[in-house]
């Protein structure tokens, strides 16, 4: 899956009310009201009480190469 | 004062045919529809469609399961003789389940139509004063959201690609949305009077029919879809004065004599591997 992939959607879940997200996967979906009902089917064995499907085109992510570099040396 | 709601026991003869014609037909419905959804496990468009069909056919043989168990308590009617052994001109389920779904749009078309219709004709039980049905359909008709989200997704994701995917579509919308009239019955049916009296019934065929009417009028508006394109007359909603309902009977909530394929129904009860099944 392409990193601009419209289709793509991640699906973030929260297992007890009050925890953090975390992500658990994504799923393909030709529009947002399929990528809902999608997360809900392909995830339904997941123990969560919330989960947030996001669009992967919408995610706005930032790397900090310093890090990434020192990882790569260790 | 809230009633307690009925026991089988309590059901009038005038309410018995009535109670038993509605959950007999949906019962049957989402059997087969629950049936062509599992087909689908394989050969969706994408493993995640592919995944949800899954899911839906098993809510569906579930909800047969349970409306089965009611059809028992309330009429005596085993759950064995209704799956296996019943000919396929004793079926009630809406008529455009008969075939295999040759497409996805048909598919689309069982998830959107069908399915929607046989909710709407259980949403009509909601507060029943029947137990057994009152108990279970707040269950059913939660799990049976998704499946209409489902549907709406598709439907108008299939109108808006326009070319074959539009008209193949159309053509599949066409032929569910009059096997849903007939399944959910004549402008006025006889026997109607003795559920909505008793309050077994909450909503009359007239109400579910407006509801069914709102609910695809909105669903052209998301799909942005031109109704006339699918039934004359600009709506979704067929016209019931079109249906020859003199040929219509309540026992199996459709026009004429048709049934499921003999072949669905061997596959769906397993008859080739029936030496099988005990030792």
């Amino acid at each position: 899956m392409k990193r601009h992939d419209p289709n793509v959607y991640e699906v973030f879940a929260r297992i007890a009310p009050g925890d953090p997200l975390c992500h658990i996967g994504n799923v393909n979906a030709p529009a947002d009201e399929l990528a809902r009902v999608y997360a809900l089917k392909v995830y339904d064995e997941e123990d969560w009480s919330e989960v947030w499907v996001v669009p992967r085109r919408s995610i706005v992510t930032e790397r900090r190469a310093s890090v990434a570099t020192r990882r790569e040396e260790s | 004062m809230t009633r307690e709601p009925a026991a089988p026991a309590e059901l009038t003869d005038a309410a018995r045919p009535a109670l038993l014609s509605l959950l007999g037909a949906c019962a049957d419905t989402k059997l087969i529809l629950g049936y062509h959804y599992l087909e689908w496990t394989f050969g969706a468009p994408a493993l995640e469609a592919g995944i949800a069909a899954c899911a839906m056919g098993q809510d569906e043989l579930g909800h047969a399961r349970v409306l089965h168990g009611v059809l028992q308590q309330a009429f005596a009617l085993e759950p064995e003789h209704l799956v296996e052994h019943r000919p396929a001109a004793q079926f009630a389920s809406a008529s455009f389940l008969d075939k295999p779904l040759p497409n996805w749009p048909a598919v689309v078309a069982a998830n959107a139509f069908v399915d929607l219709a046989a909710s709407l004709v259980l949403e009509s039980f909601r507060g029943s004063t029947f137990g057994p049905i009152a108990r279970i359909v707040d269950k059913m008709l939660e799990e049976e959201r998704h499946h209409h989200e489902h549907g709406r997704g598709w439907f108008g994701l299939l109108i808006r690609r326009g070319g074959a995917a539009r008209q193949e579509m159309v053509a599949a919308a066409r032929d569910a949305l009059v096997s849903v009239q007939e399944f959910i019955g004549p402008p006025a049916e006889d026997a109607e009077a003795a559920l909505l009296e008793s309050g077994i019934r909450r909503l009359g065929t007239a109400e579910v029919r407006m509801r069914l009417g709102e609910q695809l009028s909105d669903l052209a508006e998301f799909a942005g879809l031109d109704e006339d394109e699918v039934l004359p007359g600009g709506s979704l909603c067929v016209d019931p004065r079109a249906i020859a309902w003199t040929e219509w009977g309540p026992a199996r909530r459709r026009v004429g004599t048709s049934g499921p394929d003999e072949e669905l129904l061997k596959h769906l009860r397993g008859t080739k591997n029936v030496q099988y099944r005990k030792a």
